[in-house]
Protein backbone atom coordinates (compact mmCIF):
# COMPACT_ATOMS: atom_id res chain seq x y z
CA UNK A 1 0.00 0.00 0.00
CA UNK A 2 2.64 2.84 1.13
CA UNK A 3 6.22 2.60 -0.91
CA UNK A 4 8.11 4.97 0.72
CA UNK A 5 8.03 5.84 4.07
CA UNK A 6 9.17 8.94 5.98
CA UNK A 7 10.07 9.25 9.54
CA UNK A 8 11.06 12.66 10.84
CA UNK A 9 13.23 12.60 13.43
CA UNK A 10 15.28 15.17 16.34
CA UNK A 11 18.65 13.62 16.67
CA UNK A 12 18.66 15.84 19.89
CA UNK A 13 15.77 13.75 20.88
CA UNK A 14 15.99 10.35 19.51
CA UNK A 15 13.68 8.31 21.61
CA UNK A 16 10.28 10.85 20.71
CA UNK A 17 11.11 8.66 17.68
CA UNK A 18 11.32 5.33 18.79
CA UNK A 19 7.78 4.22 18.91
CA UNK A 20 6.94 6.06 14.82
CA UNK A 21 10.28 3.95 13.89
CA UNK A 22 9.06 1.12 15.27
CA UNK A 23 5.51 1.42 13.25
CA UNK A 24 7.30 2.56 10.17
CA UNK A 25 9.39 -0.54 10.21
CA UNK A 26 5.87 -2.81 10.78
CA UNK A 27 4.25 -0.71 8.23
CA UNK A 28 7.48 -1.75 5.47
CA UNK A 29 7.61 -5.40 6.29
CA UNK A 30 4.06 -5.65 5.16
CA UNK A 31 4.19 -3.18 2.27
CA UNK A 32 8.29 -4.11 1.04
CA UNK A 33 8.12 -0.19 1.93
CA UNK A 34 11.67 1.76 1.76
CA UNK A 35 11.85 4.21 4.50
CA UNK A 36 13.76 7.28 4.65
CA UNK A 37 14.60 8.89 7.78
CA UNK A 38 15.48 12.82 7.93
CA UNK A 39 16.81 15.10 10.68
CA UNK A 40 16.65 18.83 10.30
CA UNK A 41 19.22 20.67 12.06
CA UNK A 42 19.82 24.26 12.09
CA UNK A 43 22.15 26.17 10.24
CA UNK A 44 23.63 28.10 12.88
CA UNK A 45 23.00 26.11 16.38
CA UNK A 46 23.45 27.91 19.52
CA UNK A 47 26.92 28.71 20.62
CA UNK A 48 28.08 26.75 17.29
CA UNK A 49 28.81 24.33 19.87
CA UNK A 50 27.68 21.55 16.87
CA UNK A 51 28.15 22.59 13.48
CA UNK A 52 25.63 20.83 10.46
CA UNK A 53 28.53 18.10 9.65
CA UNK A 54 28.85 16.97 13.33
CA UNK A 55 25.52 15.63 13.05
CA UNK A 56 26.31 13.19 10.28
CA UNK A 57 27.68 10.54 12.55
CA UNK A 58 25.20 10.81 14.99
CA UNK A 59 22.79 10.05 12.15
CA UNK A 60 24.62 6.78 10.71
CA UNK A 61 24.74 5.41 14.03
CA UNK A 62 20.87 6.03 14.66
CA UNK A 63 20.00 3.96 11.30
CA UNK A 64 23.02 1.36 11.97
CA UNK A 65 20.91 1.00 15.31
CA UNK A 66 17.61 0.45 13.68
CA UNK A 67 18.27 -1.06 10.45
CA UNK A 68 17.73 -4.62 11.30
CA UNK A 69 17.96 -5.65 7.42
CA UNK A 70 15.35 -2.71 6.32
CA UNK A 71 15.64 -0.30 3.56
CA UNK A 72 16.25 2.46 5.53
CA UNK A 73 18.41 6.04 4.38
CA UNK A 74 18.87 9.03 6.39
CA UNK A 75 18.71 12.61 5.78
CA UNK A 76 20.21 15.76 7.37
CA UNK A 77 18.74 18.81 5.84
CA UNK A 78 20.25 22.22 7.03
CA UNK A 79 18.18 25.24 8.31
CA UNK A 80 15.04 26.48 7.48
CA UNK A 81 11.93 25.87 9.08
CA UNK A 82 11.46 21.91 10.62
CA UNK A 83 7.79 21.30 9.03
CA UNK A 84 8.51 23.26 5.41
CA UNK A 85 11.67 21.12 4.83
CA UNK A 86 9.41 17.83 5.96
CA UNK A 87 7.35 18.91 3.06
CA UNK A 88 9.74 19.43 0.60
CA UNK A 89 11.84 15.84 1.40
CA UNK A 90 8.18 15.11 0.77
CA UNK A 91 8.37 16.22 -2.54
CA UNK A 92 11.43 15.58 -4.09
CA UNK A 93 11.66 11.38 -2.58
CA UNK A 94 7.81 11.03 -3.54
CA UNK A 95 7.13 10.17 -0.13
CA UNK A 96 3.20 8.37 0.18
CA UNK A 97 3.13 7.94 3.90
CA UNK A 98 5.28 10.30 6.95
CA UNK A 99 5.19 8.29 10.37
CA UNK A 100 6.13 10.50 13.00
CA UNK A 101 5.65 11.08 16.81
CA UNK A 102 3.17 13.74 17.92
CA UNK A 103 4.84 15.49 20.29
CA UNK A 104 7.54 16.05 22.83
CA UNK A 105 6.89 13.14 25.13
CA UNK A 106 7.83 15.17 28.30
CA UNK A 107 4.60 17.00 27.76
CA UNK A 108 0.82 14.98 28.13
CA UNK A 109 0.16 12.57 25.20
CA UNK A 110 -2.80 14.47 24.00
CA UNK A 111 -0.66 17.53 22.70
CA UNK A 112 0.79 17.44 19.45
CA UNK A 113 3.98 19.33 18.40
CA UNK A 114 3.78 22.58 16.17
CA UNK A 115 5.97 20.93 13.62
CA UNK A 116 3.77 17.75 13.39
CA UNK A 117 0.42 19.94 13.26
CA UNK A 118 1.63 21.83 10.40
CA UNK A 119 2.70 18.41 8.96
CA UNK A 120 -0.47 17.15 9.51
CA UNK A 121 -2.43 19.83 8.18
CA UNK A 122 0.12 20.84 4.98
CA UNK A 123 1.72 17.64 3.80
CA UNK A 124 0.80 16.27 0.57
CA UNK A 125 0.65 12.79 1.64
CA UNK A 126 -1.45 10.47 4.08
CA UNK A 127 0.58 11.36 7.73
CA UNK A 128 0.31 8.98 10.83
CA UNK A 129 0.08 10.51 13.70
CA UNK A 130 1.67 8.04 16.57
CA UNK A 131 0.60 8.23 20.03
CA UNK B 1 -0.16 -3.53 16.31
CA UNK B 2 -3.69 -2.03 16.01
CA UNK B 3 -6.72 -3.71 17.04
CA UNK B 4 -9.26 -1.46 17.38
CA UNK B 5 -9.93 1.07 14.05
CA UNK B 6 -12.61 3.71 14.04
CA UNK B 7 -13.24 5.78 10.88
CA UNK B 8 -15.56 8.95 10.55
CA UNK B 9 -17.69 9.06 7.97
CA UNK B 10 -20.19 11.53 7.05
CA UNK B 11 -23.01 9.17 5.84
CA UNK B 12 -24.51 12.13 3.45
CA UNK B 13 -21.43 12.34 1.33
CA UNK B 14 -19.34 8.80 1.89
CA UNK B 15 -17.51 9.93 -1.16
CA UNK B 16 -14.92 11.89 0.96
CA UNK B 17 -14.01 8.93 3.05
CA UNK B 18 -13.95 6.61 0.19
CA UNK B 19 -9.71 6.55 0.53
CA UNK B 20 -10.13 6.48 4.59
CA UNK B 21 -12.08 3.41 4.40
CA UNK B 22 -10.41 1.56 1.93
CA UNK B 23 -6.92 1.92 3.64
CA UNK B 24 -8.69 1.32 6.67
CA UNK B 25 -9.82 -2.35 5.55
CA UNK B 26 -6.88 -2.94 4.08
CA UNK B 27 -5.13 -2.41 7.42
CA UNK B 28 -7.81 -4.16 9.51
CA UNK B 29 -7.59 -7.36 7.38
CA UNK B 30 -3.60 -7.05 7.70
CA UNK B 31 -3.56 -6.60 11.19
CA UNK B 32 -6.71 -8.31 11.82
CA UNK B 33 -8.33 -5.49 13.72
CA UNK B 34 -11.85 -5.06 14.20
CA UNK B 35 -13.23 -1.90 12.38
CA UNK B 36 -15.66 0.52 13.40
CA UNK B 37 -17.49 3.47 11.03
CA UNK B 38 -19.01 6.12 12.93
CA UNK B 39 -21.05 9.09 11.43
CA UNK B 40 -22.09 11.99 13.96
CA UNK B 41 -25.19 14.00 12.77
CA UNK B 42 -25.83 17.35 13.71
CA UNK B 43 -28.78 18.11 16.34
CA UNK B 44 -31.12 19.74 14.33
CA UNK B 45 -33.59 22.41 16.02
CA UNK B 46 -36.81 22.71 13.41
CA UNK B 47 -39.37 24.60 14.16
CA UNK B 48 -41.59 22.64 12.87
CA UNK B 49 -41.15 20.12 15.43
CA UNK B 50 -39.93 16.97 12.53
CA UNK B 51 -37.86 14.57 14.27
CA UNK B 52 -34.15 14.28 12.92
CA UNK B 53 -34.10 12.27 9.83
CA UNK B 54 -33.35 8.33 10.82
CA UNK B 55 -29.33 8.11 9.64
CA UNK B 56 -29.83 4.35 10.77
CA UNK B 57 -31.29 2.35 7.48
CA UNK B 58 -28.30 4.63 5.73
CA UNK B 59 -25.64 3.54 8.59
CA UNK B 60 -26.94 -0.34 7.69
CA UNK B 61 -26.51 0.54 4.08
CA UNK B 62 -23.51 1.01 4.59
CA UNK B 63 -22.29 -1.17 6.51
CA UNK B 64 -23.60 -3.84 4.09
CA UNK B 65 -21.35 -1.96 1.02
CA UNK B 66 -18.29 -2.45 3.10
CA UNK B 67 -18.55 -5.84 4.86
CA UNK B 68 -18.39 -4.22 8.03
CA UNK B 69 -20.42 -5.42 11.19
CA UNK B 70 -19.61 -2.12 13.84
CA UNK B 71 -21.36 1.34 13.44
CA UNK B 72 -21.85 3.72 15.63
CA UNK B 73 -24.72 6.79 15.20
CA UNK B 74 -23.93 9.73 17.33
CA UNK B 75 -25.77 12.92 17.45
CA UNK B 76 -24.21 15.99 18.82
CA UNK B 77 -22.89 19.36 18.38
CA UNK B 78 -19.35 18.86 17.95
CA UNK B 79 -18.60 16.14 15.42
CA UNK B 80 -14.68 16.56 16.62
CA UNK B 81 -15.62 15.72 20.14
CA UNK B 82 -17.93 12.90 19.35
CA UNK B 83 -15.43 11.20 17.46
CA UNK B 84 -12.87 11.49 20.42
CA UNK B 85 -15.52 10.39 23.35
CA UNK B 86 -16.04 7.57 20.40
CA UNK B 87 -12.90 6.44 19.99
CA UNK B 88 -12.65 6.57 23.71
CA UNK B 89 -15.64 4.51 24.22
CA UNK B 90 -15.15 1.56 22.00
CA UNK B 91 -10.64 1.57 23.15
CA UNK B 92 -9.81 2.76 19.48
CA UNK B 93 -6.18 2.35 19.42
CA UNK B 94 -6.26 4.08 15.52
CA UNK B 95 -8.61 6.87 13.66
CA UNK B 96 -8.31 6.39 9.86
CA UNK B 97 -9.83 9.58 8.59
CA UNK B 98 -10.15 11.48 4.91
CA UNK B 99 -8.31 14.88 5.37
CA UNK B 100 -11.23 17.02 3.30
CA UNK B 101 -13.78 18.06 1.25
CA UNK B 102 -13.02 16.51 -1.84
CA UNK B 103 -13.61 19.93 -4.05
CA UNK B 104 -11.05 21.76 -2.47
CA UNK B 105 -7.32 20.81 -3.06
CA UNK B 106 -5.94 17.63 -2.19
CA UNK B 107 -3.36 20.48 0.92
CA UNK B 108 -6.30 20.77 2.71
CA UNK B 109 -7.69 19.74 5.73
CA UNK B 110 -10.89 19.79 7.36
CA UNK B 111 -11.58 21.29 10.59
CA UNK B 112 -13.30 18.35 12.13
CA UNK B 113 -10.02 16.26 10.90
CA UNK B 114 -7.83 18.70 11.94
CA UNK B 115 -8.84 18.69 15.22
CA UNK B 116 -9.19 15.44 15.49
CA UNK B 117 -5.40 14.96 14.28
CA UNK B 118 -4.22 17.15 16.52
CA UNK B 119 -6.27 16.58 19.90
CA UNK B 120 -6.81 12.56 20.02
CA UNK B 121 -5.25 10.33 22.68
CA UNK B 122 -4.98 7.47 19.97
CA UNK B 123 -3.09 7.35 17.05
CA UNK B 124 -4.26 8.88 13.70
CA UNK B 125 -3.91 8.13 9.75
CA UNK B 126 -4.84 11.33 7.56
CA UNK B 127 -5.47 9.63 4.86
CA UNK B 128 -4.22 11.39 0.94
Amino acid sequence: MYKHILVPIDLGEIGAAEQAINVAKHIARRDGSRISVVSIVPAWPEGLAKTPRDYQPDLDTYIDGVREGFDIEGEIKVGGSISGRIIDTIETKKIDLVVMASHDPRITDYLIGSNAAHVVLHAPCSVLVVR
Amino acid sequence: MYKMILVPVDLDYPEVAAKAMEVAKEMSRAEGASLTVISVQPIIIDESGTPPPDYQPKMNAYLAKHGTATGLLKLGGSISAEIRYAADEIGADLIVMGSHDPHFTDYLIGSNAAHVALHTPCSVLVVR
